[in-house]
């Protein structure tokens, strides 16, 4: 059992589960105090000891299901002997059938072969030794991903000579139908053995799988998000939107708490003389506590103008859903979108769920989405309209955009007097630098009133700059 | 403490604490090896109240630990009582006079004074907080770490030496060891990550909201003076809200406010007036609240469509092998 055990600590660290030494001691010690014939006891005692991270649970729950578990559930029913089962009819007629079935059976006795005896006594230890012993002839260990899959099972399903099993069958069949079953009930009884084959079938492929998830568990899940995350934006497919909020939200997450460690070390202000000896009146004046000032910190206030045309709309997607997932950093946010026209897509942020309100202002509820890009028209728009939106010297003002402005005026001056009034101009770029300012792009223009630029081509560099903005 | 996990079981629903089998498992495990129990979990499911109801079923006392950010040593430990030290050397001053009389240099005066050092640094002036408490208590107690995720990194190494060892230094006296293993229970809301070193001495327990017959079964328990059919549908309907996509979601001990106001309301079933008017006891945000009004009139129509009889007749199959 202890190594049993161990080899299972051993599948949980190739995972990416972190179990130490003195985790697995627990481990066996936990075993140790409880009855083993309970399963789901043994299960919640082993997460208890082993599993610490809450995001590690799924996968713990999974690989022991993987790994302490039968091929029960797959292989179905063949739980009975046939005949038996046939007896439980009750009527006469069904008990004749039966009897003739299990003569049959015994005459072939030699002839047939363990697997399919097994099969037709509903044999499931049986069949399932069968199983793993045919896979470890067909060199199971050596699947490595997905596309092996398919050959492998049909190896071991060659091993354990399926077709031979299927030929048996058949010889019965016509054993049987030469002894005068009615043609009806032979029939009826053949689509169950089929069934059953059928399902001997599925489970050697089930088998396979499992062992491949065993393995690899962690690499299957793993390869989909780190692909996600350096995946160019501009590529993506629905689906992977719909993954890629998941991981949006988990960086987040993960950044938030890293800003807050980072705050609170910032916090500690100067010694405060007045307010030592207040607290220390009741030692007699004696200085026992110190008291020190909170250093009050600025949150950033923060205007993001949003190009929401075709090419940028991923960036901006995500690049909002990361500032509003981390609204209280922020003490203010406010956002803008554009194609042609500009508006303030705030109040949908109020109003909506983070994801939905994205949506919103995503597709034409804001502004006009048919429209040809015109950033110099926006940038009008806003120092007309939304100029007080920058508190002075407080607002960082991060635009996103790749700055193609279909040969329209740039009005690179709206831009200049924003970076006077604001504490900071960033711009955001899904396109790489080497194509600023060809073709149609202006960003050449634009650059002297920017303070910084990033090239923003995937979600790791979204999460750098959030990090950047927050932390300096 | 237990002798087995359907005694811990049975314990604690004498205490009105439904566990299932999990929590039951976990707090077996932790009573035999003497570890402490991280429990983690959502708002409101009942990670503090577990500690509590341990406590009483084991008939040991409770001590409790609230942490918060900033919480130190001196507030969880032991504190000297410097005030008290004060108090009493400014009413022994003729005491000390005499102890001095006598000395002819500044050296011997020191030394005379620095021998009646321990009388000031004993347990007299020691003031002892909750972890101090749990060690040197003489009975077995259950120790309550509250909201461990609330408290600075630094406090949790500093409870590792008190979690492995159970046994706290205080340079002065010298180390305390507990008579009693102390069962530890910690409680965390997620708010961040504990640091692996503390979460490898505990045993992990995962607590999530109940499932339809758990709830129903606490809420019974809890709110015994609740009609059978209103308790039915109300947690149905809570279970039903809890997938929904939410602000907050209700925990249980808003179930059970719920299940306490509509019963005072004498409300029958959920398809009343009332119980519009009282959803903001489970929903704490407008526009949740909105969203559930919504999910409530569905609700109450199909529920209105099951007790009209419009049963489904299923079919009969007369396949003698399936």
């Amino acid at each position: 059992m202890d190594d049993k055990i161990l080899e299972f600590v051993g599948i949980l660290r190739k995972n990416g589960i972190r179990v130490s030494a003195a985790e697995s001691i627990d481990a066996l010690q936990v075993l140790e105090e409880i009855a083993l014939e309970e399963r789901g006891v043994v299960k919640d005692a082993l997460r208890g000891a082993l599993v610490k991270r809450r995001i590690d649970v799924r996968p713990f729950d999974e690989l022991f299901d993987l790994y302490f578990s039968q091929l029960g559930e797959v292989l179905g029913d063949p739980t009975e002997d046939l005949a038996n089962r046939l007896l439980k009819g009750g009527t006469p007629e069904l008990e004749n059938l039966s009897k003739l079935l299990q003569g049959t059976i015994s005459e072939l006795e030699g002839e047939l072969s363990e697997l399919t005896d097994a099969l037709l006594r509903g044999d499931r230890s049986k069949i399932e030794q069968m199983i793993r012993e045919a896979s470890e002839e067909a060199n199971i260990g050596e699947v490595q991903n997905v596309l092996q899959l398919g050959r492998v099972a049909n190896r071991i399903r060659q091993a354990l000579n399926l077709d031979g099993v299927e030929v048996e069958l058949n010889k019965l069949k016509e054993r049987l139908k030469g002894k005068g079953m009615p043609e009806d009930k032979l029939e009826e009884i053949f689509r169950h053995l089929e069934a059953r084959l059928e399902r001997l079938r599925e489970a050697v492929r089930e088998f396979v799988q499992r062992q491949l998830e065993l393995h690899h568990y962690e690499d299957l899940n793993k390869m989909r998000d780190s692909h996600l995350l350096n995946r160019p934006l501009y590529q993506l497919s629905a689906e992977d939107v719909q993954r890629m909020k998941d991981v949006v939200q988990r960086l987040a997450e993960r950044l938030k708490s890293l800003i807050q460690i980072k705050r609170k070390h910032l916090k500690r202000g100067k010694f405060d003389v007045k307010k030592t000896i207040r607290k220390n009146m009741q030692h007699g004046g004696v200085p026992f506590e110190l008291v020190f000032n909170d250093r009050v910190i600025d949150k950033p206030d923060i205007v993001v103008l949003c190009d929401i045309s075709d090419s940028v709309r991923n960036v901006s997607r995500f690049f909002l859903q990361f500032v509003f997932s981390l609204q209280e950093l922020f003490n203010r946010v406010r956002s803008f979108v554009f194609v042609a026209e500009l508006g303030e897509a705030t109040r949908l942020f109020q109003e909506f769920e983070i994801t939905q309100a994205i949506e919103k202002s995503l597709w034409g509820d804001v502004v006009n989405t048919y429209a040809h890009s015109n950033y110099g028209l926006a940038f009008e728009m806003f120092h007309r309209d939304h100029f007080s939106a920058i508190r002075s010297e407080k607002t960082h003002v991060i635009v996103i955009g790749d700055g193609r402005n279909n040969y329209n005026k740039a009005n690179e001056w709206v831009l200049r007097e924003i970076q006077n009034k604001a504490k900071s101009v960033v711009w955001l770029n899904p396109e790489s630098r080497s194509s600023w300012g060809y073709g149609d792009s202006e960003m050449l223009k634009y650059l002297p009133y920017v303070d910084k630029t990033y090239h923003c081509g995937s979600l790791e560099d979204l999460s750098h700059v959030i990090d950047e903005l927050i932390t300096e | 403490m237990f002798s087995s996990i359907d005694n811990v079981i049975e314990k604690l629903s004498k205490q009105k604490y439904i566990a299932d089998r999990r929590i039951g498992t976990l707090v077996y495990l932790a009573d035999k090896l003497g570890k402490p129990i991280l429990v983690e979990g959502p708002a409101g499911v009942g990670k503090t109240d577990l500690a509590k109801m341990i406590a009483q079923a084991s008939g040991r006392e409770l001590i409790r630990l609230q942490c918060y950010e900033g919480l130190d040593e001196a507030k969880a430990l032991y504190e000297w009582e410097y005030s008290k030290q004060l108090l009493y050397t400014q009413i022994l001053k003729d005491k000390i006079g005499e102890v001095m009389t006598g000395a002819k240099t500044l050296d011997e005066a020191v030394n005379r004074i620095y021998k009646q050092d321990d009388v000031f640094f004993s347990e007299k002036f020691l003031l002892p907080r909750p972890l101090l408490k749990a060690i040197e208590s003489k009975e077995p107690t259950v120790l309550l770490i509250d909201e461990i995720d609330k408290a600075d990194s630094e406090f949790e190494a500093f409870l590792l030496e008190v979690l492995s060892d159970f046994q706290v230094s205080v340079p002065e006296i010298g180390t305390i060891k507990a008579k009693h293993t102390p069962f530890v229970v910690l409680t965390s809301n997620n708010a961040r990550e504990l640091s692996d070193a503390i979460k490898r001495r505990c045993l992990h327990l995962y607590i999530d909201f109940p499932d339809l017959s758990r709830e129903l079964e606490i809420v019974r328990l809890k709110v015994p003076e609740a009609g059978e059919k209103l308790l039915k549908e109300l947690v149905e309907f809570v279970q039903e809200i809890r997938k929904k996509d939410l602000k907050k979601t209700p925990s249980i001990s808003e179930t059970l406010d719920w299940a306490r106001a509509l019963t005072l309301l004498n409300a029958k079933g959920l398809g009343e007036e009332q119980v519009q008017a009282t959803l903001n006891t489970i929903l704490k945000y407008e526009g949740d609240i909105q969203k559930a009004q919504r999910e409530l009139e569905h609700f109450v129509a199909k529920k209105r469509a099951e007790q009209a009889g419009i049963v489904v007749p299923e079919q009969e199959k007369k396949d003698f092998l399936n």
